[in-house]
């Protein structure tokens, strides 16, 4: 039970941030930009929370008043993590290979994975939430899975309205 | 189609529609959103009148502080695809070996078109070039340069900033200082008849090298484009005007031809790969001249 609570979370959290951080890429022009970058990973991380939260509280009354329905739901985190740890796991890789090849070529690592991966990534999303119908033939489950993928696609836009609503630029 | 002058009128970026500026006072020109969009239509480009009709207008005339404000925000964007593609490095990288033969003479680096002067900025930053470097970023566009100004001034960095034609005598410095012009993403720009006076203007000027980084056209690239601005950026402009870039984006021996006819002891060099086989580590390449 253990690993798939833990590999969904931290997945969650995994794409909260990064939708963070390319909500507020391309925004100041600073050219020095480390810090906003750990305030964006950040602001995306509670932004996820935020909004993953009505789902995951959800899931637990049911949980509380059901217990039974366990098994349910880890076949249900199970079909998703089939596909979304892969994807997860590809994109790290990237990430460390941007992060440790030479300069000149660490845009390989964007170029074949992270942009194309950024566009695959909520097709891959609703992918996955559409596994559990299958996997539990359960309404709920299946209901809660789309709820959680809906919420983790917005978080970017919802942080993009928010650089809208203030587009504050350093001066 | 044709215009006035019986010219033939190609597919245009939108960021060089939405502002004109009085070609000798620089001061900036009222632009008609139905201008822009009358424009686009006559070129089939159907998505990007959608996006300019989308635009703020006061009495037909685009608002001017909205346009300013989208150009930075797109100039932004563009930075960060800069920043992935490594290109402020690339470009530092060719400065630097140009300046190895003569390492312990002053230079000027002037970017031409530098937009918010990201590599300039990212030169005065990171320092890879050494000392006695002056670093001078030009554009036409004075929001342009304000906000590049402002940005450098935030972080600061010793570099400067001029708002007007780079070539005009003394906009970009003059002097004894061996001056290397470099640009990116600007030649496209520009249409294949002007680009041997954009080379010989630097000639004239006695430049002392010029390195200009653009793309390297083909079907590779403009799918790359493509994936990389609906992933990337936000902007609808920026979406639109970077696909058309690596669509309308000049082949290596017309940049070389151009260069060799405006500059040709400069020795010119560009070089395009296979067009079947993408070149992902140099999706920006550069026509390059060295003086004599």
């Amino acid at each position: 039970m253990s690993w798939v609570v833990g590999a969904l979370v931290g997945l969650a959290a995994l794409d909260g941030a990064f939708a963070g951080f390319r909500s507020s890429c391309g925004r100041t022009g600073l050219i020095r930009h480390r810090r906003q970058d750990v305030l964006a990973h950040l602001h995306g991380l509670a932004t996820a929370a935020a909004l993953l939260a009505p789902v995951a509280a959800v899931v637990l009354v049911d949980l509380a008043a059901r217990p039974a329905r366990l098994d349910t739901y880890l076949d249900a985190g199970r079909a998703i993590l089939m596909l979304y740890l892969p994807f997860g796991a590809i994109v790290l890789g990237a990430l460390a290979g941007y992060a440790v090849l030479p300069w000149r070529h660490r845009f390989l690592a964007s170029a074949l994975i992270l942009g194309p991966f950024t566009l695959a990534r909520p097709f891959v999303a609703l992918a996955g939430a559409l596994l559990v119908p299958f996997a539990t033939r359960d309404a709920l489950a299946t209901v809660a899975a789309l709820a959680a993928v809906a919420a983790a696609l917005a978080v970017e836009p919802v942080l993009d309205h928010h650089w809208a609503a203030h587009r504050a630029l350093p001066g | 189609m044709l215009d006035t002058e019986g010219m033939m009128i190609t597919r245009a970026e939108l960021t060089d529609l939405l502002w004109s500026s009085d070609p000798v006072t620089g001061e900036r020109l009222p632009v008609r959103r139905d201008t822009v969009v009358t424009r686009l239509e006559a070129c089939g480009q159907s998505r990007a009148a959608r996006v300019a009709r989308g635009l703020p207008a006061r009495d037909g005339v685009l608002v001017a502080e909205e346009i300013d404000a989208l150009l930075v925000r797109v100039h932004c964007e563009l930075q960060r695809l800069g920043e992935e593609l490594q290109l402020p490095r690339r470009i530092a990288e060719w400065i630097a070996r140009f300046r190895s033969t003569r390492p312990s003479e002053p230079i000027r680096v002037v970017d031409v078109g530098c937009g918010l002067g990201h590599v300039v900025r990212w030169l005065a930053a990171h320092k890879p070039l050494g000392p006695n470097v002056e670093l001078v970023g030009v554009d036409l566009n004075r929001t342009l340069i304000t906000r590049a100004a402002e940005l450098a001034k935030a972080e600061a960095l010793d570099c400067r900033f001029v708002a007007g034609d780079a070539f005009e005598p003394g906009v970009a410095g003059g002097g004894e200082t061996a001056t290397v012009v470099v640009s990116s993403g600007l030649l496209h720009h520009l249409r294949a008849a002007d680009l041997p006076g954009f080379f010989a203007a630097q000639r004239q000027l006695g430049v002392a090298a010029f390195a200009h980084w653009d793309i390297d056209p083909g079907p590779w690239t403009t799918l790359g484009a493509w994936v990389f601005h609906q992933a990337r950026m936000r902007e609808p402009v920026s979406r639109h005007d970077g696909v058309l870039s690596a669509r309308r984006a000049h082949p290596a021996d017309v940049l070389l031809a151009a260069a060799r006819a405006g500059a040709p002891d400069y020795d010119p060099a560009c070089a395009d790969g296979a067009p079947w086989w993408p070149r992902l580590s140099d999706v920006l390449r550069p026509v390059t001249g060295v003086a004599p």
